[in-house]
C-alpha cells in the first residue's frame, strides 16, 4: 500500500486468505510467536510475515483487542479503567458465536497472546459452567466416542463429580 | 452455513483444554472426564507410590498445597509399616484416587479394597498442633501447613484417618469440609478454627455421635440415619442446617429429650431442611412445641422433606410452624422414594399425648403465619391432605403472596387468588388486615377443577426431567 511514510515501524502481516494486514510494531510485538521472531530475526522487519492459521477476520478482531488494551495500558492505572477493561472485555466475547470464539482461541495460541488467550478461555469456561454433559458435547462438536456402558464405567470411577441430577440443557 | 460439524477436540492442544477447564470449579470440570476418550486422558491420575508413608505425611500434604496452575489428578498408593512389625510385615495399605483443584479443593476417596471391613471408627479432628496421631517421628509435629480451602472425603478407614486428621490440622484455612460415606464411622468430633464455614456429612451410616465446635459455622449439612447424639457447641454463627435423616432414626431408641436439645441448639438459626418424620415422631412422643422453651425466632426458611403427606404428619408440621413466627417461606417436598418410616409406639410422653386433631381443629389451634409470603410444594399429587395444607396455610398467612406447586413430574404453576362471590368474603373478614387478602374458600376446588386444563395449557415453568 502506497500511503505516505509514517513514523512508527509498522509491520506487514499476510493471513490465510491472502490479506495483508499493517500494524504498528507495537501491537506486532504484542504477538509474543512475532515478537521472538523477530527477536532472532532483526533483520527480517521489512517481510512480511505470513499466519497460515490466521484468517483476516480473526486478525482484524486481535488488533482491534490488542490496540484497545494497549491504549487501556498507556493511561493510568485506576478503579474505573480497570471497569472498563471488563466491560471491553465482555462485549469483545459477548457478540461472538461459539464457533468465533473457537478461531480466536487458536489464532491467539499461535501467536502467543497470553493476556487474550486466557481472557478467551475464560468465557469459553463460562459458557460450559453449569452446564450438562451432553451439551458440553455439543457445544465442542464432540463425537461421544464411548458405548454407553463405557460412560456410565467412567461415570462410576469419578462418582462424586457426577452426583446430582445433570442441569437441564439451555 | 453448516459447516462440516467442526470438532474442537483435535484442533485444540490439550494444554489449551486443561487451561479451559481450569476456570470451573474441580466438580464440574471433573464431568468433562465423560465426553470422550480425548477428554478422558486429559484426567489420567498421576500415581504416586509412598512405601513408608508414615514417615512421608509431609510429603502428601506437600504435594497437595503446591499450586498448580490445573486441575491435577492422583492417584495415591501409600503402604504404612508397622513400626513394631519386620519392614516386610505392612500394617496396611491405602489406594486412594485425589483430585485437587485450581481453588484449593481436595477431593479425596478411599479405595474400598481395605482387608478388614471398617467398624467403630472414630474420627477426631482438631486445629494444628496438637495432633498427636502422626507422631511416630515427634520431630514431624505439625510443622507443615497446607492452604487447602475446600476438603471432600469419601470413605475412611483406620489407616486413612489419621491421613486426614493430618490435613485437617495443616489446613489452617479450610472452609469447608465434607465427609461421605463413610461406613463404619461411628464418632465425629471436629474442633474447628474460625475459617470453616461449611460442614457436610453424608451417608455414614452407622453414626452414633456427632461432635462440632466451630465459630463461626455458618451451614451444616447432614443426611443419613439419627445419630444418638449430636451435639453443636459454639456455633453461634449457624445459618442454615439441614438433617435429611432419609434412613431413618438408626438403632437406638428414639429419644425425644436428645432431639429437642438438638433443636434448642438451632433456635437461631434462619434456614432449615428437616426430615417431617422427626417433627411427626416428636409428637407422637408427646412433645407439644408451643409448650416448648424454643421459639425459632429467626427462622426464615423452612424445608420438610418426607414420603408423603396424611393427617399426621400435616398436623405435626402445623404445630411446629407455631414456633416459627417469622418464617417467610415455606417449601414441601415430596418424594415417595423416600420411604415410609412407621411411628414407634411411646410408652411416655413429653408433656401429654399428643391429641391428633381433625382440620378443624388444627385450623383453631394454629396461630397466625404473619410472614409467610411463599409457599411452594414439590411433588404435589392432589391428594386431599395436601390440598387441605394449602387451605390452611392460604388462611393463615394473610401476606401470603405466591403458591408454587410442582408436580412429581416437573409440570409447576402458581396457584392465584381469586376472588369468590362478595357475600362469603363479608362474612370471612375479622380484621382489617384480612380485608387486604382475597383468599377463597373454594380455592382449592379451583386448583383441582383446573389442574388437568393446566397441564395443556399453561407453560410448564421447568421442563421435564429427563429420567
Amino acid at each position: 500500500m502506497s500511503m505516505a511514510a509514517v513514523e512508527t515501524k509498522k509491520i506487514t502481516l499476510r493471513t490465510a486468505d491472502n490479506h495483508e494486514f499493517e500494524v504498528e510494531e507495537a501491537i506486532a510485538m504484542e504477538f509474543s510467536t512475532i515478537k521472538t521472531f523477530f527477536d532472532e530475526n532483526p533483520d527480517a522487519s521489512e517481510d512480511t510475515i505470513p499466519l497460515p492459521n490466521v484468517t483476516s477476520k480473526c486478525l482484524s478482531a486481535i488488533i482491534e483487542y490488542c490496540k484497545s488494551h494497549l491504549a487501556f495500558r498507556a493511561r493510568e492505572t485506576s478503579s474505573s479503567i480497570d471497569e472498563q477493561v471488563r466491560t471491553y472485555d465482555e462485549e469483545f466475547v459477548k457478540a461472538r458465536d461459539n464457533e468465533s470464539l473457537k478461531e480466536l482461541i487458536l489464532a491467539a495460541n499461535y501467536l502467543n497472546i497470553k493476556a487474550l488467550l486466557d481472557m478467551l478461555n475464560q468465557a469459553v469456561a463460562d459458557r460450559i459452567k453449569n452446564k450438562s454433559v451432553e451439551y458440553v458435547r455439543r457445544f465442542f462438536g464432540l463425537e461421544n466416542d464411548y458405548t454407553p456402558e463405557e460412560e456410565a464405567a467412567i461415570r462410576a470411577e469419578n462418582e462424586w463429580a457426577f452426583e446430582g441430577v445433570d442441569p437441564d440443557d439451555d | 452455513m453448516e459447516e462440516e460439524k467442526c470438532d474442537f477436540i483435535s484442533s485444540l492442544p490439550s494444554d489449551i483444554l486443561r487451561r479451559i477447564i481450569s476456570f470451573l470449579a474441580l466438580e464440574q470440570a471433573m464431568k468433562t472426564s465423560a465426553l470422550s476418550t480425548v477428554w478422558t486422558s486429559l484426567w489420567v491420575p498421576v500415581e504416586v507410590n509412598l512405601r513408608e508413608a508414615n514417615r512421608e505425611v509431609k510429603d502428601i500434604v506437600d504435594l497437595f498445597s503446591k499450586p498448580y496452575d490445573s486441575h491435577q489428578v492422583w492417584k495415591l498408593c501409600l503402604s504404612f509399616q508397622d513400626s513394631k512389625k519386620a519392614p516386610s510385615e505392612m500394617k496396611g495399605e491405602i489406594i486412594a484416587l485425589a483430585a485437587k483443584g485450581v481453588d484449593e479443593e481436595l477431593y479425596l476417596d478411599f479405595s474400598e479394597r481395605q482387608k478388614e471391613q471398617v467398624k467403630n471408627l472414630c474420627l477426631k479432628l482438631e486445629p494444628c498442633c496438637s495432633c498427636h496421631s502422626l507422631l511416630s517421628h515427634p520431630s514431624q509435629a505439625a510443622t507443615f501447613s497446607s492452604t487447602l480451602k475446600m476438603l471432600h472425603v469419601r470413605r475412611l478407614s483406620n489407616l486413612s484417618k489419621d491421613l486426614i486428621s493430618g490435613l485437617f490440622s495443616s489446613s489452617q484455612f479450610l472452609e469447608s469440609l465434607k465427609l461421605e460415606g463413610c461406613n463404619g464411622l461411628q464418632s465425629l468430633d471436629i474442633e474447628a478454627n474460625h475459617f470453616l464455614r461449611s460442614l457436610k456429612v453424608i451417608d455414614c451410616p452407622d453414626m452414633v455421635n456427632i461432635s462440632v465446635s466451630a465459630i463461626n459455622l455458618r451451614s451444616f449439612w447432614y443426611q443419613g440415619i439419627l445419630p444418638h447424639q449430636v451435639h453443636l457447641k459454639n456455633t453461634s454463627d449457624l445459618v442454615e442446617v439441614m438433617f435429611d435423616l432419609r434412613n431413618g432414626s438408626g438403632p437406638s431408641e428414639f429419644d425425644c429429650e436428645d432431639v429437642l436439645s438438638l433443636l434448642a441448639s438451632l433456635k437461631d438459626i434462619e434456614v432449615l431442611r428437616v426430615s417431617g418424620w422427626l417433627l411427626e415422631w416428636l409428637c407422637s412422643g408427646g412433645v407439644i412445641f408451643r409448650r416448648l422453651d424454643i421459639n425459632f425466632n429467626k427462622l426464615k426458611q423452612l424445608s420438610w422433606m418426607d414420603s408423603a403427606m396424611d393427617n399426621t404428619k400435616r398436623d405435626s408440621l402445623a404445630c411446629f410452624l407455631n414456633i416459627c413466627p417469622s418464617l417467610e417461606k415455606l417449601i414441601i417436598e415430596i418424594d415417595p422414594n423416600r420411604g415410609p418410616l412407621p411411628c414407634p409406639y411411646f410408652h411416655h410422653y413429653w408433656h401429654e399425648p399428643h391429641l391428633w386433631m381433625d382440620y378443624t381443629s388444627v385450623m383453631s389451634n394454629t396461630s397466625q403465619l404473619e410472614n409467610l409470603k411463599v409457599v411452594e410444594f414439590m411433588g404435589y399429587t392432589n391428594e386431599e391432605d395436601q390440598s387441605l395444607l394449602i387451605d390452611l396455610l392460604l388462611k393463615k398467612a394473610c401476606l401470603l403472596e405466591s403458591v408454587t406447586v410442582t408436580s412429581p413430574q416437573h409440570h409447576s404453576w402458581k396457584v392465584a387468588k381469586i376472588p369468590d362471590d362478595q357475600s362469603q368474603l363479608n362474612q370471612t373478614w375479622q380484621s382489617s388486615n384480612q380485608q387486604k387478602q382475597n383468599a377463597v374458600l373454594s380455592l382449592i376446588k379451583f386448583i383441582i377443577r383446573i389442574q388437568n386444563t393446566l397441564f395443556t395449557r399453561i407453560a410448564p415453568s421447568h421442563k421435564n426431567a429427563t429420567p
